[in-house]
């Protein structure tokens, strides 16, 4: 039996000839699976693509705070210091006495990479967490970032209650809390350059945001097309 | 997802009324709407007036959505629920029991580290013992069989304490294995709160049991096994070593593997949501409403 489409319902009414009984013609629940797997799939995919460029972008500025830190740690210079010196190609002075000669290092085209990465990930925290209020969309990803510099207070703090339980510090080197406070003072200064480049990178997001609507629109439009094709051919 | 009209409803509110018809119930299950996408858990049911069909409207497009539906034609729908039921036990099985077995690997490899330090001086002792009756005797390193006769007359506690005692069995442990472990239970615990969705919190922590009850059987058949192979006149420092402080690697393992699994269960479910609140907008978490409903918690975008 055809359904008619009942106009306040907006749905396909059937109505026995027999008895005068009212259904519904509805889709089959096989068919209704997939439709519904589809849209779980499309929600895991957008989470698997979001997580991995998370894990990729916190993994890359983190590895090159860290790396970044270490060598201004090594030419015993503060972090502002060494970023402005980096781009001087000047011979240093450090307290040892030991000239070096940074061009040789590449920190230059380190600190550009870094600065790369860093508004690529504005970019994208503007273009793809849409959804979320601007202070939010920042504090969670400044948080993660945070967190990223911060792990080697969770190494040293394991390491130090291990050694304080089992009375056995002298096993494994524990670091000191000064060295540590010291390096972790000089990532989360790198850091806030990172934040200042990403903040002035993020308004790029925007039109970048309208792309990724637009590119949405016509892929769906596409398979809207082709369905009501398949549609119109099975008729 | 449930579709059943009869667990989908919830007990009759007779007073209310809506525009469409009486009140009859409100939904609890996860039920998309057909037009947006949006999921109508927590709407009102309502039988409408026209037709009499049980209805709910969608509060984001006002779509109404049929509750009653026809029977299944066929029998294939549930040969293959039965089929993926017995397919999804086989696998929760088969993960258990590799979780067992890695909990298992991870008490062995905690032993085979731990027993180093305990190892090089049971070789010490042992050279020392060699030297008084032989000045001219060359030192054995660690891994060279010592006399058994000269291993059963050894006070065996003072060995163990001149090499650390238990707290550098524990030191050891806490910087190697023991880091691993935490890991890969805590992953394998958040894999499992969310696989186990229909599952109760109880019943959740209940299950951590299986892959503890693996790791202890398999701990208890190896070290029997290894027990049994030490026979003859020599036996290497590194076995005894292994014997003196599996007591002590085995059971803490074994134990910190489960607490460690306990709290991935724990941590699993909001974990997942809080992915998925940061990396979906509402109209796509919308698909995955179940891991807020599985713990009678509102899906994110409700307006009610």
């Amino acid at each position: 039996m055809a359904p008619f489409v009942d106009p306040s319902l907006n749905l396909p009414i059937v109505v026995c000839p027999k008895c005068e009984h009212v259904s519904v013609r509805r889709k089959h629940p096989i068919s209704r699976f997939w439709s519904n797997a589809r849209r779980v799939d499309t929600a895991l995919s957008i989470i698997l693509v979001q997580t991995i460029l998370a894990g990729i972008l916190l993994g890359l500025i983190t590895g090159m705070i860290w790396a970044l830190a270490d060598t201004a740690i090594m030419y015993d210079q503060s972090a502002i210091d060494f970023a402005i010196g980096a781009f001087t190609y000047d011979d240093i002075e450090t307290s040892s006495g030991t000239i070096i000669v940074r061009q040789r290092d590449g920190l230059d085209i380190a600190l550009l990479v870094t600065a790369a990465l860093c508004a690529i990930t504005g970019v994208w925290l503007t273009a793809t967490f849409a959804h979320h209020r601007l202070a939010r969309r920042w504090l969670g990803g400044v948080s993660a970032l945070l967190m990223c510099v911060s792990l080697n207070w969770i190494g040293w703090g394991y390491q130090s209650l291990f050694a304080l339980i089992t009375s056995q510090p002298s096993l494994h080197g524990v670091a000191r809390f000064d060295d540590q406070f010291n390096a972790w003072i000089i990532r989360v200064a790198l850091l806030f350059g990172c934040v200042v480049v990403m903040l002035a990178a993020s308004p790029i997001g925007i039109p970048a945001r309208w792309v990724l609507r637009i590119f949405r629109g016509a892929l769906w439009r596409k398979q809207l097309r082709r369905a009501r094709f398949a549609k119109g051919r099975d008729e | 997802m449930t579709d059943d009209p009869k667990q989908a409803v919830a007990p009759p509110k007779p007073a209310e009324s809506d525009p469409d018809g009486e009140i009859t119930g409100v939904i609890q299950g996860d039920r998309v709407c057909i037009q947006c996408g949006f999921n109508l858990h927590g709407q009102r049911i309502v039988r409408e007036s026209k037709y009499n069909l049980l209805i709910a409207r969608c509060p984001e497009c006002g779509q109404a959505a049929a509750l009653q539906e026809y029977p299944l034609l066929g029998r294939w729908s549930n040969r293959w629920a039965a089929a993926l039921a017995g397919l999804w036990l086989v696998l929760f099985l088969v993960l258990s029991i590799g979780t067992g077995m890695l909990i298992f690997g991870l008490s062995v490899g905690t032993t085979e580290i731990s027993a180093e330090d305990l190892e090089h001086t049971i070789a010490e002792v042992h050279n020392a013992w060699v030297v008084s009756f032989n000045p001219d005797a060359k030192p054995q390193s660690h891994w060279e069989p010592v006399d058994i006769h000269w291993w059963e007359g050894v006070d065996k506690a003072a060995l163990f304490g001149e090499s650390g005692g238990v707290s550098a069995v524990f030191w050891r442990s806490s910087q190697t294995t023991w880091i691993a472990l935490f890991f890969a239970m805590l992953v394998i615990g958040c894999f499992g709160s969310v696989a186990l969705l229909g599952v109760s919190r109880v019943r959740q922590l209940l299950a951590v049991l299986f892959p503890i009850a693996v790791a202890s059987a398999a701990s208890i058949l190896f070290i029997r096994a290894n027990i049994t192979t030490i026979s003859g006149t020599s036996v290497r420092p590194q076995e005894l070593a292994r014997l003196m402080i599996w007591e002590w690697t085995f059971p803490t393992t074994i134990a910190l593997g489960g607490v460690f699994l306990v709290c991935g269960m724990l941590l699993g479910r909001p974990l997942a949501r809080l992915i998925a609140r940061i990396a979906l907008p509402d109209r796509f978490a919308q698909a995955l409403a179940v891991l807020w409903t599985a713990d009678g918690k509102q899906p994110p975008g409700r307006s009610r």
